[in-house]
C-alpha cells in the first residue's frame, strides 16, 4: 500500500468521504442532519454545494412560497422586513416588486456540472443514468447482501473491484451494448500495469479535463449517492452491518468502478452521437437545483419569521399559570419528544394535578441492551454517544424455566420463519411450501387486512397464554454494569437537570416511548430518537430501578440529594402510534400501593386516549378528521382506529412522527404549561433557578438541541425535495440487501425519509429557546464546536428566555436582542390571538404538493 | 324467479357501472375525488364477491356445470360473437380466487393509495382488471376469453407505468407490452384457427374435437399464447421489469391473478389437445426449463420484489409441468395455494427488515445460509461462481432478445421507414412540382 506516501487518489478520497450521505443500514436508522458534514459552512453556502451534488432543491419552490403568501401563512410584513434588512444589497424593494420581478435577490449563479453525462442531450443523459444502474445496482446490491437472496454470494469474499471485473469478464460480448468500450478501457489500464489508485488518477486526468480531481470524484460518487454513502458507512463502521459487511469493502474500489463504467458509457454515447469528448465538454451544464437559491433563501427567511413571530407571541402571552398550590398527585418524567407535548398537556389537564418534566428519553442510561430472546443488542442512547456498557435482561428467581420455554419457542419459531422464507423461494421445497402453506396464507391475508388491530391483539393474547413472558429485570449490577456510585450519578444528573429535586409526589412515572408499525422499512425512524430509534422501555426500567434502590438513595443522601422513602419511580411505556400505555415491571409494585398505582395507570391511559383524539384530527381516513370537538363515541372510534393503524400492513402513515416540529424549548415547564403548542415543540425541562451558575445547562442542551436539529433537518430536506433528498413515495419502495430500499427493481439506494412520512411537515429551521442567563448561553455556545457551528452558521435559530423577567430574546448573529426588535414587524403586540390559526391549527395544514 | 343468468348478468353489470364511471370521468378529464373512487372500487369488489359466492353456492347445490348462452352481439359474414359463459369447477375455482384476492387488494389499497397522485388511475385499472378477469375465467368460448385476456394485459402494462415520472417504469411497461403482444398474436391466430377447423369455439365442444387434425397445432399455439402472461421461457424477462409498479399491483398481478392465467388457459383448453404429444411436450419442457432457470436466477436476487417474481415464475413452471403430466387437480390446487402465498408475500414485502430484525437467529456473526452447500460440492467452486455470475445477469436472456429480435426488428422498421419516406417523399415532391 505504501508505495507512494499518499497518492493523489487517496487525497481525493479523503476529500470525498466526509461529503457522502450518512447512509446507515435501515436497521440502525437514526435521524441525522442529511448535510451534517456540511455544517462547518453557513447554511446558504452549504446547501448550495449540497444542491449541486444531490441534484436536489434545498428550499421549497417559488410556487410554494407564493401560495403560502397568498393564504397568509407567510406574512407580507415578514417578507417586507426580510427585504428591508437586505436594503444594502437589494436596494429599495417592496413586496409587490419582489413578486413581480423573479430575478430580485437572485444573487448566486447556478453551479456547473463537472461530468460529461449531464451535457448530453436530455434523452441520452437519462439513458446514461439508467444503463449505469442496470449494470452496477445488481452487482453492488448482491455484493453487500446480508442474506435476502437465497444464494449467498460467492463474490463477497473478494473485493468489489474484483467482483466487478469478474462480472464483466464472464458477460458475453453481446450482453450489453457498451461492453466493448468498457472492456477496451479496462484493457488499456491492464496494459499500462496500473494499480487501482493509478487507474483512478488516469481516469480522472483523461476525462475531467481541467476540473478539480477531488470535486470530479465526488460528483461521480454522487451519481449513485445512496450506494456510495452505504459503501463508505459499512467500510468505516462494519459493525453497523446487521449480519456481516464484506471484509474487503472499500470506497476506493467503488469509485474506480464508477469512474470506469461512467467513462465507458460516455464513450459509447459519444460514438453514437459522433462527437469528441473534449468538444462535448464545452457544452454548458448548469445544475437546475442550484438556480435562484439566494432568492429562495429570502422566501425561506420570511416563512420562518412568519412562524417565529406568532409562536413567540403565543409563548409570551401564555397562560403562565402559577404552579399549582396543591401538591401534585403524581409526577411524570417524559421524553422531550415533540409527540409527547400533547400527551403531557392531556395529563396535566386532568383533575388532581400532575406535574410533568421533559428529559432526554434515554434517562442518562447509556447502554447497549440485550433483550431476552433477541439476537442483537440494541443501542439505547442517542447516536452521538457511544454506549458505555452492555446490559442484559435476566429472569427473576424462579423464572428460569419459563424463560427457557419462551426462548425455545422463539428459536423454533425463528427457524420455521427463516425456513419458510428461503424454502418458499426455492424450487422443489417451494412446491412443498406453496402446497403446504399456500392455502393457510389466505387466513392472515384476509384477516390481517380486514381487522389488523384486533387480530394482533388476539394473536398476542394467545401467544402470551401459551408462552407467558417471564418476569425479568435488567442486570444493573452485573460485572460491567453500573456501580452504585454511577447509578446515583445518573439519577442525580437527570433529576437535577430537569429540576425535579424537591416537592416530590409519592409516585413518579418514568415514561419512555416507542412506536408500533408494520410493513415499514422505516420503523426505526418512529422510535425514540434519544434511544437511537428503539423503544425507550429498557431505559425507563433501568432508571426506575436505580432510583428506587435504597442503596442508591443512601448514596444520594450522602451527596445532599434527599429522595424521600415513600417516593416510588414507576417505569411506563407510551406507544406513540397506538396511544397505549404499558406499565413495565408490574411485578415490582409494592402490594400496599397497588390501588394508587392503578389510579396512575388509569390517568395515563385516559391521557393517551385524549392524545389519540388530538392526533386523530389529522388522519384523513380516520373517524375524527378535521373535527374541532370530539364526542365520547368518536373517542372510542379513534382509539380503535389508531390500534388498527399501527398494525395495518397497508398503512404507510402509522403515525405522523415529528411532522411540523419547529421549536425546541429548554426551560421550566411553567413557561409552556397549559399552552397549546400543537405538538410543534420539543420540551426539555431545565430549571435555571436551581442552577445559578449554569453548570447543568450543558447537560440539558447538548443532549437535546443537536438531536432536535438532526430531526428537524432530516424532515426539512426530505420534505423540500422528496425525490432528491428524500426516499420518494413509499409505494414503489423495495427492500434491498436487507440494508435499505430502492425504487422499483433497480435504482440508487434511497436516502432520507419517504414522502408519506413528511407530507404534513413545514420545512423550517428549528427555533431553540433556552431559559438561561445570556452569559451562560454564550459560554455554552462558544465552548461547544458543533453547537457553535449550528448557531453561527444559521442551521438553527437560537433564542433565550430570561429566567427572571421571562423576556424573550433572539440571537442576531452577534448577541441576544429582544425578539420584538430582532423581528421588527412584530414590534407592536398583536391583540387578537386568532393570528395563531396559520401556525397552530390543523385546518391550515398544507400537504406536500403532488407530483405532476 | 331469480335465475342464474340474471344473477350473473346483473352482477356483472352492477360491477361494470363503477368501473365505467371511473373510466369516463378520467376520459373527460374530470376525475372523481379520491374518496369516491375508493368507494366505487370497494362497492364493485363487494358486488363481485357476493355474485361469486352465489354462483358457487348454486354450483354446489347440484346444478352442475352450466353453460349460459346469450344472444350474439355481433354477426357478420357468417361469424358471430356470442357471449357464452361456462360455470364449472374450473371457472368457479378461478372466480373464487379472483373475488377473494381482489377484495383483499382493494381493502389494502385504500390506505396505501391515500393521497398518491394518480390514485384514480389506479382504482380504475384495478376495477377494470377485476371485470376482465371475470370475463376470462367465466368465458365459455375463445372469443369471450380473448377480450378479457387483452384487457388484463392492458391493465398490467398501465400499472407497470403507474409512476409516470419515473422513466424506468415507462420503459419497462413498454417491454412488457411487447411480450404480451407477441403472445396475444398467437392467441388470435389460435382463435381464428379454431373457428376455421373446429365445429364450434365453445370450450364444452373441445373434448369432441380432440381428434381433429388441427388440434395439435392449435394446442401448441395456445401453449405459446399462455407464455407471456405467466412469464415462461422464452417470454420471461419482462416479469422483473414489472416490479416498478406499486406493491399492491405486484401482488394482484404478478403474485396472483394475472400470472396464473397461463396455466389456467391450458387447463381450460386441455380437453382439445390432451391426446397430442406436441402441445404436451412443449408445455412440460418449457415449464421445466423455466422452473430451473427462474429458481437459479431468483436465488441470486438481492431485492425483495424481484426475488419474489422469480420465485413465482419457478412455481408457475412447476404448474406447467404438472399440467403436461396430466395432473389437473394438483395443478389447480397448486395454482390456488401458490396465488395465496405470493399475494401475502408481495403485500408484506416491505416487512423484511422488520422480520429479520425481530428474528432471534439473525445477528452478527450468524451467517444466514451455509456458505458451501451441497450445490458447491456438486459442481465445484469455480463452476458455481460462473453459474452465479450468469444467473445474477439473468443468463443475459434480456440482452439476447434485444440483440437477436428487438434490434433487428427495429432496424428493419427503420429501413422500411426510410424506404417509405423516399418513395412517398419522392411522390410528394413530384406532385408539388
Amino acid at each position: 500500500m505504501v508505495t507512494r506516501q499518499t497518492s493523489l487518489a487517496e487525497q481525493w478520497l479523503a476529500v470525498c468521504r466526509p461529503r457522502l450521505p450518512l447512509q446507515n443500514p435501515l436497521w440502525a436508522f437514526v435521524h441525522n442532519n442529511i448535510l451534517m458534514h456540511f455544517e462547518e459552512r453557513p447554511f446558504l453556502e452549504a446547501v448550495r454545494e449540497a444542491a449541486a451534488l444531490y441534484r436536489a432543491r434545498p428550499f421549497e419552490s417559488e410556487a410554494f412560497y407564493r401560495d403560502e403568501l397568498e393564504r397568509g401563512r407567510i406574512r407580507r410584513e415578514c417578507l417586507q422586513a426580510v427585504l428591508a434588512a437586505r436594503r444594502a444589497t437589494l436596494g429599495e424593494v417592496d413586496v409587490e416588486r419582489f413578486l413581480a420581478e423573479s430575478s430580485i435577490g437572485d444573487a448566486l449563479a447556478p453551479l456547473e456540472h463537472l461530468r460529461l453525462a449531464p451535457r448530453l442531450p436530455r434523452e441520452l443523459a437519462q439513458r446514461h443514468q439508467r444503463r449505469l444502474e442496470d449494470l452496477l445496482v445488481p452487482l453492488v446490491a448482491a455484493y453487500l447482501d446480508q442474506g435476502l437472496a437465497g444464494w449467498s454470494t460467492p463474490l463477497a469474499d473478494g473485493s468489489l473491484w474484483d467482483a466487478f471485473r469478474e462480472s464483466v469478464a464472464t458477460a458475453p460480448g453481446w450482453s450489453f451494448d457498451w461492453r466493448e468500450q468498457l472492456v477496451r478501457r479496462l484493457a488499456s489500464h491492464d496494459n499500462a500495469g496500473r494499480d487501482l489508485e493509478a487507474l483512478i488518477e488516469a481516469e480522472v486526468r483523461e476525462c475531467a479535463l481541467d476540473a478539480d480531481g477531488a470535486a470530479y470524484c465526488l460528483e461521480t460518487l454522487f451519481v449513485l449517492k445512496g450506494w456510495s454513502g452505504l459503501v463508505w458507512r459499512l467500510e468505516s463502521e462494519p459493525e453497523l452491518a446487521p449480519v456481516q459487511a464484506p471484509a474487503q469493502l472499500r470506497l476506493r474500489d467503488w469509485l474506480a468502478v464508477l469512474l470506469v463504467t461512467q467513462h465507458a458509457l460516455d464513450d459509447a454515447l459519444l460514438e453514437e452521437l459522433g462527437v469528441a469528448r473534449v468538444r462535448a465538454m464545452r457544452q454548458p451544464a448548469p445544475i437546475e437545483a442550484t438556480r435562484s437559491l439566494a432568492r429562495l433563501a429570502l422566501w425561506q427567511e420570511a416563512y420562518e419569521r412568519s412562524f417565529a413571530g406568532p409562536f413567540l407571541e403565543h409563548l409570551e402571552r401564555g397562560p403562565r399559570k402559577p404552579d399549582a398550590s396543591t401538591p401534585p398527585r403524581f409526577q411524570a418524567l417524559v421524553c422531550m419528544d415533540d409527540r409527547e407535548e400533547s400527551f403531557r398537556r392531556a395529563l396535566e389537564a386532568q383533575s388532581g394535578g400532575c406535574e410533568t418534566f421533559g428529559a432526554v428519553g434515554f434517562f442518562g442510561v447509556d447502554m447497549r441492551f440485550e433483550r431476552v430472546g433477541a439476537a442483537l443488542a440494541t443501542c439505547q442512547c442517542p447516536p452521538i454517544i457511544k454506549p458505555s456498557r452492555t446490559l442484559r435482561e435476566t429472569p427473576l428467581d424462579g423464572q428460569g424455566a419459563a424463560l427457557a420455554r419462551l426462548e425455545q419457542a422463539g428459536r423454533a419459531g425463528a427457524t420455521a420463519s427463516l425456513a419458510a422464507y428461503y424454502h418458499s423461494r426455492s424450487l422443489l421445497r417451494g412446491v412443498a411450501v406453496s402446497l403446504g402453506l399456500g392455502l393457510a396464507s389466505f387466513v392472515p391475508l384476509v384477516f390481517k387486512t380486514l381487522l389488523p388491530g384486533r387480530i394482533e391483539r388476539w394473536r398476542s393474547f394467545v401467544l402470551r397464554a401459551a408462552f407467558p413472558r417471564p418476569r425479568t429485570r435488567i442486570a444493573l449490577e452485573a460485572q460491567d454494569g453500573y456501580s452504585i456510585e454511577e447509578q446515583a450519578g445518573i439519577v442525580e444528573a437527570v433529576l437535577r437537570t430537569c429540576g425535579l429535586t424537591r416537592e416530590f409526589a409519592p409516585l413518579v412515572a418514568v415514561i419512555a416511548h416507542g412506536s408500533t408499525s408494520s410493513n415499514n422499512p422505516f420503523r426505526q425512524a418512529y422510535g425514540c430518537g434519544a434511544c437511537s430509534g428503539n423503544s425507550g422501555a429498557p431505559n425507563a426500567r433501568a432508571f426506575a430501578a436505580m432510583a428506587n434502590s435504597s442503596e442508591v438513595r443512601a448514596r444520594l443522601a450522602s451527596r445532599g440529594f434527599e429522595l424521600p422513602a415513600q417516593v416510588l419511580f414507576v417505569p411506563c411505556l407510551h406507544d406513540t402510534a397506538l396511544d397505549r400505555i404499558e406499565m413495565l415491571d408490574r411485578h415490582a409494585w409494592p402490594t400496599a400501593r397497588k390501588a394508587e398505582l392503578e389510579q396512575l395507570e388509569a390517568s395515563l391511559e385516559s391521557a393517551a386516549r385524549a392524545n389519540a383524539c388530538e392526533r386523530g384530527v389529522r388522519f384523513e381516513q380516520g373517524p375524527v378528521y378535521g373535527l374541532t370537538r370530539v364526542s365520547e363515541a368518536d373517542a372510542a372510534a379513534i382509539a380503535q382506529h389508531v390500534q388498527d393503524r399501527g398494525h395495518d400492513l397497508a398503512q404507510p402513515r402509522p403515525e405522523y412522527g415529528h411532522n411540523r416540529v419547529a421549536a425546541c424549548i429548554i426551560g421550566r415547564r411553567a413557561i409552556t404549561r397549559g399552552l397549546f403548542l400543537d405538538r410543534r415543540s420539543f420540551l426539555v425541562s431545565y430549571d435555571p433557578t436551581q442552577d445559578p451558575r449554569g453548570e447543568r445547562l450543558p447537560a440539558a442542551v447538548l443532549g437535546s438541541a443537536p438531536v432536535a436539529v438532526n430531526i428537524a433537518m432530516d424532515y426539512y430536506f426530505s420534505r423540500v425535495d422528496p425525490e432528491g433528498f428524500g426516499a420518494g413515495s413509499k409505494l414503489p419502495l423495495n427492500v434491498v440487501s436487507l440494508l435499505g430500499v430502492i425504487t422499483g427493481s433497480k435504482s440508487d439506494l434511497r436516502i432520507g425519509l419517504a414522502r408519506q412520512m413528511v407530507e404534513l411537515h413545514e420545512p423550517l429551521r428549528i427555533l431553540v429557546l433556552l431559559e438561561a442567563r445570556a452569559e451562560h448561553v454564550t459560554r455554552l455556545v462558544d465552548g461547544h464546536a458543533r453547537l457553535s457551528r449550528l448557531v453561527r452558521g444559521g442551521w438553527m435559530q437560537l433564542g433565550r428566555i430570561d429566567p427572571d423577567t421571562q423576556a424573550i430574546e433572539l440571537w442576531n448573529g452577534e448577541q441576544f436582542e429582544p425578539w420584538r426588535s430582532a423581528l421588527p414587524e412584530f414590534a407592536e403586540p398583536a391583540d387578537a390571538p386568532s393570528a395563531l390559526d396559520t401556525i397552530l391549527a390543523s385546518a391550515d395544514d398544507r400537504l406536500a404538493p403532488a407530483l405532476p | 324467479m331469480i335465475t342464474l343468468e340474471t344473477v350473473l348478468i346483473g352482477g356483472l353489470l352492477a360491477a361494470f357501472l363503477p368501473c365505467a364511471a371511473m373510466g369516463l370521468s378520467l376520459l373527460i378529464g374530470a376525475p372523481m375525488s379520491e374518496r369516491r373512487s375508493q368507494q366505487s372500487a370497494h362497492a364493485q369488489a363487494l358486488v363481485l364477491f357476493v355474485v361469486a359466492a352465489a354462483l358457487i353456492v348454486a354450483h354446489f347445490r347440484g346444478d352442475g356445470p352450466r353453460e349460459l348462452r346469450l344472444a350474439p352481439l355481433l354477426e357478420a359474414h357468417g361469424y358471430s360473437w356470442t357471449p357464452v359463459f361456462l360455470l364449472d369447477r374450473l371457472s368457479l375455482a378461478y372466480v373464487a380466487l379472483v373475488a377473494l384476492v381482489h377484495q383483499v387488494v382493494v381493502r389494502f389499497s385504500i390506505p396505501a393509495f391515500h393521497r398518491e397522485s394518480g390514485a384514480q388511475r389506479y382504482w380504475f385499472l384495478v376495477s377494470l382488471l377485476a371485470l376482465s378477469l371475470w370475463l376470462v375465467s367465466l368465458a365459455g368460448n375463445i372469443d369471450v376469453l380473448f377480450v378479457g385476456w387483452e384487457l388484463v394485459g392492458v391493465c398490467s402494462v398501465s400499472l407497470i407505468a403507474f409512476f409516470r415520472h419515473n422513466l424506468r417504469s415507462t420503459e419497462n411497461s413498454l417491454r412488457a407490452l411487447v411480450y404480451y403482444r407477441c403472445c396475444d398474436a398467437a392467441m388470435l391466430f389460435a382463435a381464428v384457427w379454431i373457428h376455421h377447423e373446429l365445429p364450434s369455439s365453445d370450450f364444452t365442444q373441445f373434448a369432441n374435437a380432440a381428434g381433429s387434425k388441427a388440434a395439435a397445432g392449435i394446442g401448441a399455439l395456445l401453449v405459446l399464447s399462455s407464455l407471456a402472461k405467466s412469464a415462461q421461457l422464452p417470454m420471461s424477462p419482462w416479469l422483473h421489469r414489472a416490479m416498478e409498479g406499486p406493491a399492491t399491483s405486484s401482488a394482484i398481478f404478478y403474485g396472483a391473478l394475472s400470472v396464473h392465467l397461463g396455466p389456467w388457459l391450458l387447463l381450460r383448453t386441455q380437453p382439445l389437445w390432451d391426446e397430442h404429444l406436441l402441445p404436451r411436450a412443449a408445455c412440460g419442457l418449457i415449464g421445466l426449463a423455466t422452473a430451473v432457470y427462474a429458481s437459479l436466477v431468483g436465488r441470486t436476487r438481492p431485492d425483495a420484489k424481484t426475488a419474489l417474481a422469480y420465485a413465482a415464475m419457478a412455481q408457475l413452471g412447476v404448474i406447467y409441468v404438472e399440467i403436461a403430466l396430466g395432473l389437473e387437480t394438483l395443478a389447480l390446487v397448486h395454482l390456488w395455494a401458490h396465488a395465496g402465498l405470493r399475494t401475502w408475500q408481495f403485500l408484506r414485502s416491505s416487512s423484511l427488515i422488520q422480520d429479520f430484525q425481530a428474528n432471534p437467529l439473525v445477528g452478527a456473526d450468524v451467517r444466514l445460509r451455509a456458505r458451501a452447500g451441497l450445490w458447491r460440492a456438486l459442481v465445484g467452486a469455480q463452476l458455481e461462481r460462473r453459474i452465479y455470475l450468469a444467473a445474477m445477469r439473468l443468463f443475459w436472456l434480456d440482452a439476447l432478445h434485444w440483440r437477436t429480435v428487438a434490434r433487428p426488428t427495429l432496424a428493419l422498421f427503420g429501413w422500411v421507414q426510410r424506404v417509405e419516406e423516399r418513395v412517398l417523399g419522392g411522390a410528394g415532391r413530384g406532385s408539388a412540382e
